[in-house]
């Protein structure tokens, strides 16, 4: 730096003073943090959510009990008659 | 302490930091309610060991340089855009505008101009000068603010001033 060059007078930023927040920042700071809230964690989504995964979870355990019994009926039956409980013609 | 507590405790600090990055009343505002609710949803994650004001004051900082940075790329995306749609009379993006509220009008055109050169240096430079000389904090403060050495926040102030003196001189054509 050259003695020539002006040096920048940053005494002034020393006199910048200090000023009081907005009266309602806080009210709005509470809006936004009901807004976010609200969007992520909404009770009826939450609820229909659980609720969908119940059901499909039901819905695939009764499937499953289901089919399960049938097959076994099947196979007792075939078994009683000497036959196959598959349709493969070769063993 | 609850929210409330903090958020009184602590709010004219927030803003008055704010202030000094963006030099105007709601970029301030905005940038306020940025730090605030940040600290809403991660006061979980706030170490007990160190100081709450310290935590508060770098989140201010950051999203003080993170709201700036995303109004220059605003900026420069508005000229881009300004290329291709009809030549209209809407304003595409926001003009920067000097309205500090602490400034006393005789200072005004002073720091203006000062502000306008401040706000061109490197992030960190630009940090540890609003720290040393508008929040008046020691050089050990500045230091465990932005988690330096003092020597090292003594080096960025002096480039700072170094910088600021190089972009004035040629500003005026000296």
């Amino acid at each position: 730096m050259t003695n020539q060059q002006k040096q920048p007078n940053l005494d002034l930023l020393e006199r910048i003073q200090k000023v009081d927040a907005p009266p309602f920042l806080l009210t709005r700071i509470q809006q936004r943090l009901e807004n976010t809230y609200r969007t992520q964690f909404s009770p009826r989504v939450v609820f229909g959510l659980g609720v969908s995964l119940i059901l499909i979870f039901t819905l695939n355990i009764v499937v499953l009990v289901k089919y399960n019994k049938a097959n076994k009926v099947e196979t007792n039956l075939a078994q009683s008659m000497n036959l196959l409980p598959d349709n493969s013609l070769y063993k | 302490m609850t929210f409330e507590e903090i958020y009184h405790a602590h709010k004219n600090l927030v803003f008055n930091l704010a202030l000094q990055y963006v030099q105007n009343y709601e970029d301030a505002e905005e940038i306020s309610q940025d730090v605030f609710v940040s600290i809403h949803q991660s006061i979980g994650s706030f170490n007990e060991n160190s100081k709450l004001s310290t935590w508060i004051y770098r989140i201010t900082i950051n999203k003080s340089l993170d709201f700036v940075k995303a109004k220059q790329r605003k900026k420069r995306f508005g000229f881009l855009t300004s290329l291709f749609y009809d030549d209209s009379n809407d304003v595409k993006h926001d003009a920067p505008h000097f309205d500090h509220p602490g400034v006393q009008l005789e200072d005004k055109e002073g720091l203006a101009n000062l502000f306008k050169h401040i706000n061109q240096l490197p992030d960190n430079q630009k940090t540890a000068l609003i720290l040393s000389k508008i929040e008046q904090k020691s050089q050990a403060e500045i230091a465990e603010l932005m988690n330096l050495s003092p020597k090292a926040v003594e080096s960025l102030v002096q480039r700072a001033k170094t910088n600021l003196s190089k972009k004035i001189n040629d500003s005026e054509g000296k």
